[in-house]
């Protein structure tokens, strides 16, 4: 008897000890490949972010107007922001090859995966950049024209526009990842509508007095003889 | 390229096969001030003080409102008038009242087309909406060409001393600064050129773009002056400019006016960069006439939109003008309306820092040219307030200073052109 729980104790551990001993190597692999990539990562980020300052990325990005960037920036830094990102790109990549080590079919179905979805990501993100680049141009546009046509809420309209086609743009990209999904179509149909249907409200009750003096005021102007602030040319 | 079309009327085709000068009268929708013009250009070949056939080519761009009907009301006696249609495109009729005659550079391209046919020695052209010519004007703006061998003759106009404040307040001291000529009025709508000049004019690519549809006499005047040519001006005497708009907004020709200079300072900066100071230049005419017209000027407006702007505007203006200019902007917001000021080193440097936001692209050009606009009309507020009382001679003299100070300037600009990134004031 006593024989025979022995047996099964040696065979098991040896089975575990087996075991351990064919994934050992991958382990130490994928620590390995974790490293090397780390060690990898450190240096490309050191020098990546001593060429991005050297280039004076940071202000570049203000100047180009994504002052928002680094608004979400680690230390307002857009540089340290790119060095950080790819610093943990690279360490996934190692991470990635160690994990193939261990176990190269389920790290291969989910590279799959993972290299499938980048093509969502990759179009999201330029959603994401060609609505901030439009978005920052239309706010612009806005802020001056309001601005020269002393309109005395300018600043609160550009904001307006901005924030409108960031909205916009936003639920362009999760839409395209799949996130969300009908919920929110939903979501922006209902906030879109509701901005237009509040405004409308706003002006056809609320503000209606305003509306009608503001029009008597124009109509009234047009008999009077115009004001030049300067005789041009 | 552009189809010129000339098309002589029967009762002055034999007569025009030669011309030794050609007046052209560029026209688009003037039915009201057309016979007027033609008949004072008319007038005045016929009073010309020396031996010279003249030819008026009558530039229109298909005008709905009658204008060439009315043309067949004037009797040609000293000049025989042909009539050549320029092209003129939709969006060019709808833009705004910038001049009487929008795509004025399709119609001047025309003339000049039309005085190579007929082999002219010089060609002048003369704004549709001119009221009032001092005697002898064409004799001014011709003879310089004819007799003194010169290749451009800029007007020179007896003005209110607050009329044409974009050419008070930029388009002078920015061309003065730049080229180093002393040219009163580079953005005159009336003006003369030589053959030799015409000719180094036509082949240029630049008159298929918009700038020079627009604003087609500063893009000659800075073309004349940056080739080297012999520069004059003329006295012409009174001018008032038309709105063909209602309202006095100026964004729209101020704007248009400082693509003109700023892509002139792109294109010839090689040229610019090596020129320091000024001199005059010959002026030919009496100079005695005045404009005794009220101006209308609104300082508080003007101020007005500059507080606005300076408290909205921030945003765009840091990426244009250095931290030192926009502290200047936040004290003279904060100024009370008599002690309003804009320092003359202080509108210098601003108009040389919106030169080269243009040329450096540090946002898009078309909002660098609208948010100058209540800086200029800041300026206009600060020059108005200060040379209320003043006579027309103080207040030229005022401007001679401010001038200067453009000029004392200009180091800043070829700093910050050559070297954008090593430059921070």
């Amino acid at each position: 008897m006593w024989d025979q729980v022995n047996d099964a104790l040696r065979q098991s551990a040896s089975r575990l000890l087996t075991g351990f001993a064919s994934v050992l190597p991958g382990v130490v692999a994928m620590i390995v490949a974790v490293l090397i990539a780390a060690l990898f990562g450190w240096v490309i980020r050191v020098l990546l972010l001593r060429m991005l300052r050297g280039v004076r990325f940071d202000e570049r990005m203000e100047h180009l107007g994504f002052g928002m960037v680094a608004e979400m920036s680690p230390g307002r830094s857009p540089a340290l922001l790119v060095a950080r990102v790819v610093f943990w790109l690279i360490l996934l990549l190692g991470l990635l090859v160690g994990l193939a080590a261990i176990d190269p079919t389920r790290t291969a179905t989910l590279l799959g995966t993972v290299l499938a979805y980048l093509p969502n990501v990759a179009v999201a993100i330029l959603l994401l950049g060609i609505g901030a680049v439009v978005a920052r141009f239309l706010g612009r546009s806005v802020l001056i024209g309001a601005v020269n046509l002393q309109i005395q809420s300018a600043k609160l309209l550009s904001v307006g526009v901005k924030w409108m086609v960031m909205v916009l743009a936003t639920a362009m990209a999760l839409t395209h990842l799949s996130i969300g999904g009908t919920v929110l179509t939903l979501a922006f149909g209902i906030l879109f509508g509701g901005i237009v249907l509040a405004l409308s409200l706003a002006v056809g009750l609320g503000s209606k007095d305003m509306v009608r003096k503001s029009l008597e005021r124009q109509a009234a102007r047009r008999d009077e003889p115009v004001e030049t602030p300067f005789q041009h040319l | 390229m552009t189809q010129t079309l000339l098309e002589s009327s029967a009762r002055v085709q034999t007569a025009v096969m030669t011309a030794d000068v050609v007046i052209g009268v560029p026209t688009y929708n003037n039915a009201d001030t057309v016979v007027h013009a033609l008949q004072a250009v008319e007038a005045a070949c016929g009073d010309f003080a020396g031996n010279a056939a003249f030819a008026i080519v009558h530039a229109d761009g298909a005008s709905s409102d009658g204008t060439v009907e009315r043309t067949a009301e004037i009797s040609a006696t000293a000049a025989p008038t042909t009539r050549v249609a320029y092209p003129i495109d939709a969006v060019d009729r709808m833009s705004g009242p910038y001049r009487g005659v929008p795509a004025k550079g399709n119609a001047v391209r025309a003339v000049f087309e039309s005085a190579r046919q007929l082999g002219a020695k010089a060609c002048a052209i003369v704004d549709v909406e001119v009221e009032h010519f001092v005697p002898g004007w064409l004799d001014a703006l011709v003879r310089p060409v004819l007799a003194h061998d010169r290749d451009f003759v800029a007007p020179y106009y007896a003005r209110h001393k607050f009329g044409g404040a974009i050419n008070n307040g930029v388009a002078y001291p920015l061309t003065r600064a730049l080229y180093g000529k002393r040219v009163r009025y580079p953005m005159g709508g009336d003006f003369a050129c030589s053959m030799r000049l015409i000719d180094r004019c036509m082949g240029e690519r630049a008159w298929d773009t918009d700038v020079v549809k627009s604003t087609v006499d500063l893009w000659l005047t800075t073309r004349a002056l940056s080739d080297g040519a012999r520069v004059a001006q003329a006295m012409l005497g009174v001018k008032h400019q038309a709105w063909k708009g209602p309202g006095g907004d100026a964004a729209e020709p101020l704007a248009k006016t400082l693509a003109a200079l700023f892509d002139g300072a792109e294109r010839w900066q090689t040229v610019w960069q090596k020129v320091r100071g000024s001199e005059p230049i010959q002026t030919f005419g009496s100079v005695d006439a005045a404009d005794d017209a009220p101006v209308m000027v609104s300082v508080r407006r003007g101020i007005e939109s500059f507080r606005l702007a300076q408290r909205n505007l921030d945003e765009i203006w840091k990426l244009v003008l250095p931290p030192r200019t926009l502290l200047e902007l936040k004290k003279l917001a904060s100024l009370a309306e008599p002690a309003f000021r804009v320092p003359d080193d202080v509108w210098a440097r601003i108009v040389y820092d919106f030169t080269l936001a243009y040329h450096q692209r540090l946002l898009s050009r078309e909002h660098v040219l609208s948010a100058f606009a209540p800086l200029f009309a800041a300026w206009v507020s600060s020059f108005v307030a200060e040379l209320h009382d003043a006579t027309l001679a103080e207040s030229e003299e005022r401007l001679d200073r401010m001038c200067l100070r453009f000029e004392s300037e200009k180091p800043y600009l070829i700093s910050r052109w050559r070297w954008p990134d090593r430059f921070s004031p």
